[in-house]
């Protein structure tokens, strides 16, 4: 019956961490990680995220206080996470307790480079445009957040980026393409060049 | 010229007209921004990437949401598609630091591109679609027929910087657009 849902906010006081526990399926979560480091799969890496964004999204939130920078954390920690799969060992400990150390040090991390750059980062890097609206430093951090990101994204290689950027963009990566087109890559970065080359001579008249 | 005041979203995400993304949105004030959209005439979706000189009248993409869902990790999803490209005249921003522009519609080849080539960038499209569950499941139509649909979803697609992108939102750039993509995708 639906009354019973009208009872459940006086309930949540009985909620502790350690009930929660209790319902984690700790063995599927090993499995997803493993699947992960082996095979690279995505739907794997799709349930492990489903699983840990909501909760690490929670607990930054609360520890920065800052919407933009708990997205953040989230998604440095989650690529970590894809990237860092096959070292994590079931017999060491489990799954939550390696993304949850993963999630403490990528905060730390960011909290240190906001520290360190902020200032510079923002009036060196931020968009002219920008400037001439006398914008405010804090008021981009859509952007920001996307070129940290992207600066993390760089450097992983090609067919691990494409699960990352799949999250934000519909863009193929080069290798995607390479493969698509049963081409080399090195193929398909010398074609990029050579036909922004030509695209460039092309429309020189019009454009500096 | 008749212009119209929206909200404006600085993203690096290149749209041409009928392109669909999805995006992610947790700021608040494009929390804000959506909600106006859903009632309203949709926002503008303004390129940015990393070489920037700003155009006195910078090009931006006129999208309204088509889908939206909200994730497990609590994160609105939408998926938007480009009307047309807009030339943004005026910009400001209100007190939630959110910008709106003033636009007017800007003509692009994508009206009035020659129709009817199913040629090998059609097919190499469509194959791409086959192969990617994540787009065929953001378009809900497909127009491999269209020269200009074709052309429009490959650059879109192709991993190149969005710098170089906005080159092909100039009108008369759907020729040097077409031979770009051949150089790149048909060359044996």
């Amino acid at each position: 019956m639906q009354s019973v849902h009208s009872e459940l906010p006086s309930r949540q006081t009985a909620a502790t961490s350690s009930s929660m526990t209790n319902k984690i399926d700790h063995s599927q979560l090993c499995q997803w990680l493993k699947a992960v480091a082996v095979d690279r799969d995505k739907q794997a890496f799709t349930g492990v995220f489903k699983f840990f964004a909501p909760k690490i999204q929670r607990i930054a939130q609360s520890k920065l206080n800052n919407e933009a920078l708990a997205a953040e954390v989230l998604q440095d920690t989650m690529s970590n996470v894809w990237r860092k799969a096959h070292l994590f060992d079931e017999s060491k400990g489990a799954a939550t307790t390696w993304v949850y150390t993963i999630m403490r040090n990528v905060t730390f991390d960011l909290l240190r480079k906001i520290k360190a750059n902020k200032e510079d980062n923002l009036s060196d890097d931020i968009w002219p445009l920008a400037e001439s609206l006398n914008t405010e430093d804090e008021s981009f951090t859509d952007h920001i957040q996307s070129r940290n990101l992207l600066g993390v994204i760089e450097t992983l290689p090609e067919n691990q980026q494409q699960v990352v950027k799949g999250f934000y963009f519909m863009e193929m990566s080069q290798e995607q393409l390479a493969v698509h087109l049963n081409l080399p890559l090195g193929t398909i970065k010398s074609r990029l060049r050579l036909a922004l080359g030509k695209l460039k001579l092309k429309l020189g008249e019009h454009h500096d | 010229m008749a212009t119209v005041n929206l909200p404006i979203f600085p993203l690096p995400v290149f749209l041409l007209s009928k392109g669909v993304t999805r995006l992610r949105i947790f700021e608040k004030r494009y929390l804000k921004m959506v909600a106006h959209a859903m009632k309203n005439d949709g926002f503008i979706v303004l390129p940015y990437g990393k070489a920037e000189k700003v155009s006195d009248m910078p090009t931006g993409s006129w999208v309204e949401i088509v889908n939206f869902d909200q994730g497990e990790d609590g994160l609105l999803l939408i998926d938007v598609q480009c009307k047309c490209l807009v030339d943004i005249h005026l910009m400001t921003q209100d007190k939630d630091k959110l910008h709106h522009g003033d636009v007017s519609i800007k003509k692009h080849w994508s009206d009035s591109g020659e129709d009817n080539t199913a040629d090998q960038l059609a097919d190499s499209l469509n194959k791409a679609f086959d192969e990617n569950t994540e787009l065929t499941a953001l378009y809900r139509q497909a127009y491999f027929s269209q020269d200009s649909w074709v052309v429009a979803r490959w650059l879109e697609l192709l991993p190149v910087n969005i710098d170089e992108k906005r080159l092909f939102v100039e009108p008369g750039s759907f020729g040097a657009a077409k031979e770009f993509l051949q150089n790149i995708i048909l060359l044996e």
